[in-house]
């Protein structure tokens, strides 16, 4: 429903964007997952139709957003980052601005936005003024105002900046509540943004994307993933542990990691996807070592996102 | 497209009475205007039933005024960063350049409709020619449009409000000083006549000052719309510029 080929933006002698492809269908939550400078923004101003790119291709459904914008804009409800809005109008009046630039006739109006406003739970606001409202609310009236006229596709920019874990998890849902009827694309810095409710996420740096995969997938290339974790209590009988797992043949490597001072942290990385977990708790029984936690460590996409990012310089 | 531009026209006329500036700045204007022409204008001593004297000091009250009405059209827009938000909607650069200008066009003609007083209380104290004065106000508000126009504009072309005050009031005062006989008479006698004269033709005083004795000259006429039209075009094309740089 969305394709985005070859995109790239040069502003000023910086190449900005450059040559990003990737596409995204209806039901699916496509994480675009950067940090701060990477040109996330730039590429969703370029998707809206903000910015004109300076080669590429955008298409939404059948519609070249270059050929045809006032078409492709009219599928696309877009949340910017930062959320701005005319403040000094209340969130009704400013939902009523926004179904009537959106061409929603008078008469199917009040309607829609009684749908809209159940769906980002606004009623209890509506007669507030913009200016005063909490940051939760004005990430929902946001995202209301991208769903007035119900588009195929939503361009969401940092939709949980600023709130706090409860408020995040409440704006999440809703986006996933949203995305089983449209194509939402998700532009975000929030590693967990990415993890709770995207499909796929591409990871983005100096302008470029540099990956794409599933979350999980990508959260198993990380280098701790399927590895051990085992901590045991610092004594006499365990001084000499990290010689002996580094015997076991399935073990490649062993290194110690911070620890509390009466105990010994270590990191196995296993051979293979083998992990000799009965071989460990034999020797612990044998030798007499206290363990304190065994377990087997997931990767996590942090420190996928880490690796390769550090990579890269901003390009701003 | 004239759906869209009175759309967008409503919300940013109602956005003006939310904003304190202008509200303090409207309340200046009449103040200012009835001080013009009871006091400035020596209306008791000319013991004229007219407002001449109050239609001749509208160059100097426009120039003090609309500065402070059109320095936010575009820069609040940027700084706020709603203009993102107006660019990604189904509608045209032109539209939004359209509605912005009627919009603070129409708050002055509000604010102009507001001296109503003194035209009754000349009806009251004398015999006036009405008709010379609704052609003065006609004139005055095509004027205005003119002011208007060149404020949105120069409000385009920078994010900050305070520069666009500035650079407003400081084009409005130049194209009202050149029209002054006085300033023109004191420039270098080098400088040929004819481009003088072409200079005082431009100036709103020269042109207001026209139709200031009631005659609704067609010259001054076309002088003011063509204003409107040639920086509302400029308008555009500096917002079509800046989304390109930007």
């Amino acid at each position: 429903m969305l394709r985005v080929r070859n995109l790239s933006k040069k502003i000023g002698g910086l190449q900005v964007i450059d040559n990003m492809t990737f596409s995204a269908v209806k039901g699916e939550i496509f994480g675009i997952l950067g940090p701060n400078d990477s040109g996330k923004t730039i590429a969703m101003k370029m998707i809206t139709g903000l910015i004109t790119p300076t080669s590429g291709v955008i298409e939404i459904g059948d519609t070249d957003i270059a050929q045809s914008p006032m078409l492709a804009k009219k599928l696309i409800g877009y949340l910017p980052d930062g959320m701005p809005f005319y403040k000094e109008m209340t969130v009704i009046n400013f939902l009523q601005f926004i179904a009537e630039i959106r061409g929603i006739r008078q008469q199917d109006k009040y309607k829609r936005l009684a749908e809209v406003v159940k769906q980002t739970q606004l009623e209890d606001v509506l007669e507030h003024r913009i200016s005063t409202l909490a940051r939760s609310f004005q990430c929902k009236l946001a995202i209301a105002q991208a769903l007035v006229h119900d588009p195929e596709i939503l361009i969401l920019d940092e939709p949980t900046n600023g709130l706090d874990p409860n408020q995040e998890h409440g704006v999440r849902k809703l986006i996933k509540d949203l995305a089983k009827d449209k194509c939402v694309i998700l532009a975000t810095r929030t590693i967990s943004d990415i993890e709770y409710i995207c499909d796929r996420v591409a990871i983005i740096a100096n302008g470029k994307i540099v990956v794409e995969s599933t979350p999980e997938e990508l959260a198993h290339q990380s280098p701790f993933h399927n590895t051990l974790q085992l901590r045991v209590t610092k004594s006499v009988k365990s001084e000499n542990i990290v010689d002996v797992i580094r015997t076991i043949a399935e073990i490649t490597r062993v290194e110690r990691i911070d620890s509390k001072r009466d105990e010994i942290n270590l990191r196995i990385y296993p051979r293979s996807k083998f992990i000799p977990l009965s071989t460990i708790n034999q020797l612990a029984e044998d030798l007499d070592w206290e363990i304190l936690d065994l377990q087997v460590i997931a990767g996590r996409l942090e420190e996928v996102f880490r690796t390769i990012t550090t990579r890269y310089q901003p390009v701003i | 497209m004239w759906r869209n531009i009175w759309i967008l026209y409503k919300r940013e006329f109602a956005s003006y009475f939310h904003i304190p500036a202008v509200t303090v700045g409207l309340i200046l204007f009449l103040v200012l205007s009835g001080v013009a022409n009871f006091y400035f204008g020596n209306f008791f001593t000319r013991g004229q039933a007219d407002l001449l004297s109050f239609f001749s000091f509208h160059p100097w009250l426009y120039m003090l005024f609309i500065p402070a009405l059109t320095m936010r059209t575009w820069s609040e827009e940027r700084k706020t960063g709603s203009i993102e938000l107006l660019f990604t909607l189904p509608i045209t650069v032109m539209e939004i350049v359209l509605a912005k200008f009627f919009a603070a066009w129409s708050f002055v003609a509000v604010a102009l409709s507001l001296t109503f007083p003194l035209w009754i209380t000349i009806n009251y104290l004398g015999d006036p020619d009405n008709a010379t004065i609704a052609a003065c106000y006609f004139s005055s508000i095509l004027m205005a449009g003119g002011f208007v126009a060149i404020g949105v504009c120069i409000s385009a072309y920078t994010k900050h409000q305070m520069m666009a005050l500035s650079a407003s009031t400081s084009v409005y005062l130049g194209l009202n000083i050149i029209g002054i006989p006085t300033v023109m008479e004191s420039l270098p006698h080098w400088i040929p006549t004819s481009i003088i004269q072409s200079f005082s033709n431009i100036s709103f005083i020269t042109n207001f000052d026209a139709v200031n004795g009631g005659l609704l000259k067609v010259s001054s006429l076309l002088y003011f719309t063509t204003l409107m039209l040639f920086f509302i075009i400029v308008n555009k094309f500096i917002i079509e510029s800046k989304r390109l740089v930007e």
